[in-house]
């Protein structure tokens, strides 16, 4: 037995360090609250702003890049078409650009006197300070993950079981509906799980584009640079449960939701 | 029932094939890579040939000269791939019934259980898909491939993944399934066995070509090139020269056989011998009552044992070069001949066993046959 994982001794090692980098602060942070204080803080209304607009932005992100990342995600594995292999590399860049980056990207873009931002602010449609912004800074920042694993997804699925339904007299529509997607489901799912998260945390970008209203991000950072680390201590700890509790639900709702 | 005519360029692989049949079965035979796939993929519009047609029934539903092209799903096919993957997500009758979306969820029910009945799975409906064995799978993609209006069936290499004794039982239930539903089926496989079995009509593929297509009989029992008599399992190919009306002469070793003269024109040939078409004679067998042939003298120099029939390698007594012979005996006759102990033998070749096939001035193909059997 220890003759065979001899050479490996040294993983737990390395493993545990890592488990402890990221688990300790969280830890320190649960010895080092005053719960009395996290109460009081859950119940200001501006912690409870903050709150619904995170969670109803970040909700809103998610379901627009379920309709607009999934298909594009299954043509990606799908069809051939011209531009495709540097499509595959562009969609991300959302990742590689610093999030402040892309925030100013977004400014320049959907500001109201440039871009598609001044077409739309002739509409009276405005995205600076305004929850639409808030909602197109996390669409920006969370895309890559909905698209990259919703491709991976679709080319798991074996091409032959679209070709059998095809033959069965379901034309394209119906068989990505009844078929490609359900095969991809798991993976399509974590992808838009990942979204969901990313966009819950999702703070440079929207901190450019769309200040105000604040998200729970924003609010701690207000918090911390207004008066200090004890007071966005409170406003962390409601995020990180908020997380928690609803990823926690969504896995005990579905036990094929998987993150890996 | 089908006709097509199909060019496609894959990378360095090209497809060139015309073939027309009414036969109920007709079976694409080949090596793998020769394009009988293909083919199949181009019948049921998963794949666009770059020129030609196809007509399923009478009806055209590909022909690159009007740009008619018709979906797949708009065909009227079945089609059952090479290990016949069921929905992994949806029930056994849901695979069924899958084509059946229009129809009242009452009759789709009805006609799942009596498809599943019909390829002997009644009651199967409620399993998941991973609960059947290999051979269960198989039967439930022929059937939800028969769920629908059904015109043609293609069912691509559909054996391959199952083990020999499934395989076998399969096989008989498809020919008397055959029977009871009025549909086309085209097969695509590259097991001989497997092919005799169920054509009605044989393509023979090679090199993205059709070599010879016919009746079964005539492409097994008259290949019209060395190369199908290669295909279709025939080991012995000799060139030979007709030297007289019924008899001709093995061109390297000068001995003489009988054929059947009808099919005689002067010129050179070779000479196709199925090895099961030879027959080793008993050492106190009467040669007297013997139909029209030719007796040889030889000895066994190689034995291959292939379960119940026995190939043996037999040097013909002839100067300068003897010809070799390969000769299929049953494992049987030979253990009461005794092969075992003795080997040398009289060999007897009915005229009507020699299948001559015009020379094409191809003397490599044909030790090449030789020496790869």
């Amino acid at each position: 037995m220890g003759e065979r994982r001899g050479g490996l001794a040294a993983f737990p090692i390395l493993g545990g360090l890592l488990v402890f980098f990221l688990l300790a602060p969280l830890v320190y942070l649960g010895l080092s609250l005053d719960p009395s204080q996290v109460q009081q803080v859950a119940g200001d209304v501006e912690t409870r702003s903050a709150l619904a607009v995170s969670l109803l932005t970040a909700t809103l992100a998610t379901a627009i890049l379920a309709v607009l990342a999934v298909p594009l995600g299954y043509l990606l594995a799908r069809r051939d078409f011209p531009g495709k292999s540097l499509l595959n590399v562009l969609v991300f860049l959302p990742l590689i650009c610093p999030p402040a980056a892309s925030g100013i990207l977004l400014l320049l873009f959907f500001g109201p006197h440039q871009g598609l931002g001044e077409l739309f602010n002739s509409l009276g449609v405005q995205f600076v300070d305004n929850p639409s912004g808030i909602v197109l800074a996390q669409m920006f920042v969370s895309a890559p993950f909905v698209i990259v694993t919703s491709r991976a997804a679709f080319e798991a699925v074996p091409l032959v079981h679209e070709n059998i339904s095809l033959t069965l007299g379901e034309g394209p529509w119906m068989t990505f509906w009844r078929v490609a997607l359900p095969l991809a489901r798991d993976g399509v799912v974590a992808g838009l799980v990942f979204a969901w998260m990313r966009s819950m945390g999702e703070f440079g970008a929207t901190l450019v584009l769309a200040f105000h209203p604040y998200t729970l991000p924003v609010l701690m950072w207000v918090q911390l640079t207004g008066t200090g680390l004890s007071s966005a201590l409170p406003v962390v700890t409601i995020a990180i449960i908020v997380t928690l509790v609803v990823l926690g639900t969504l896995f005990r709702f579905d036990r094929r939701v998987r993150l890996a | 029932m089908l006709q097509l005519q199909l060019e496609k360029r894959l990378g360095s692989f090209a497809l060139s094939v015309a073939l027309r049949t009414t036969a109920k079965r007709l079976v694409l035979f080949g090596p793998s890579g020769s394009g009988k796939s293909v083919t199949l993929h181009c019948v049921a519009g998963l794949m666009q040939p770059d020129r030609g047609v196809v007509e399923i029934d009478g009806a055209q539903v590909f022909d690159s000269a009007s740009s008619l092209d018709v979906p797949p799903q708009r065909r009227a096919i079945g089609y059952v791939p090479q290990g016949a993957p069921l929905f992994p997500h949806l029930t056994v009758a849901e695979n069924v019934a899958y084509g059946l979306r229009h129809a009242p969820a009452g009759e789709r029910h009805a006609r799942a259980e009596e498809l599943l009945e019909q390829v002997h799975l009644p009651g199967y409906g409620g399993r998941q898909p991973a609960q059947l064995s290999g051979g269960e799978q198989q039967r439930v993609a022929l059937a939800r491939a028969l769920a629908t209006q059904t015109r043609l069936l293609l069912l691509d290499e559909p054996f391959s993944a199952l083990d020999a004794p499934v395989r076998a039982a399969l096989r008989e239930e498809i020919l008397e399934l055959q029977g009871r539903v009025d549909v086309g089926w085209v097969f695509v496989t590259h097991d001989l066995e497997e092919a005799y079995m169920l054509a009605e009509d044989i393509a023979v593929y090679q090199g993205g070509r059709i070599l010879q297509h016919g009746s079964r009989d005539d492409v097994f029992l008259h290949p019209a090139t060395v190369e199908v008599a290669r295909l279709v399992g025939i080991p012995n190919v000799l060139p030979a020269t007709t030297v007289e009306p019924g008899c001709v002469r093995l061109d390297e070793s000068g001995v003489t056989l009988g054929v059947d003269s009808r099919q005689l024109a002067q010129g050179r040939y070779f000479a196709c011998v199925r090895a099961e078409d030879v027959r080793v004679m008993r050492k106190d067998r009467a040669t007297t009552d013997l139909e029209p042939g030719t007796m040889l003298v030889g000895t066994v120099v190689a034995e291959r044992q292939l379960g119940f029939t026995v190939s043996l390698g037999f040097r013909i007594d002839s100067r300068p070069s003897p010809p070799f012979l390969w000769v299929d005996v049953s494992r049987q006759a030979y253990l009461s001949l005794g092969v075992q102990s003795d080997k040398r033998w009289q060999l007897f070749l009915p005229s009507t066993a020699i299948h001559l096939v015009p020379y094409a001035g191809n003397l490599r193909t044909a030790s090449m046959v030789m020496s790869s059997n």
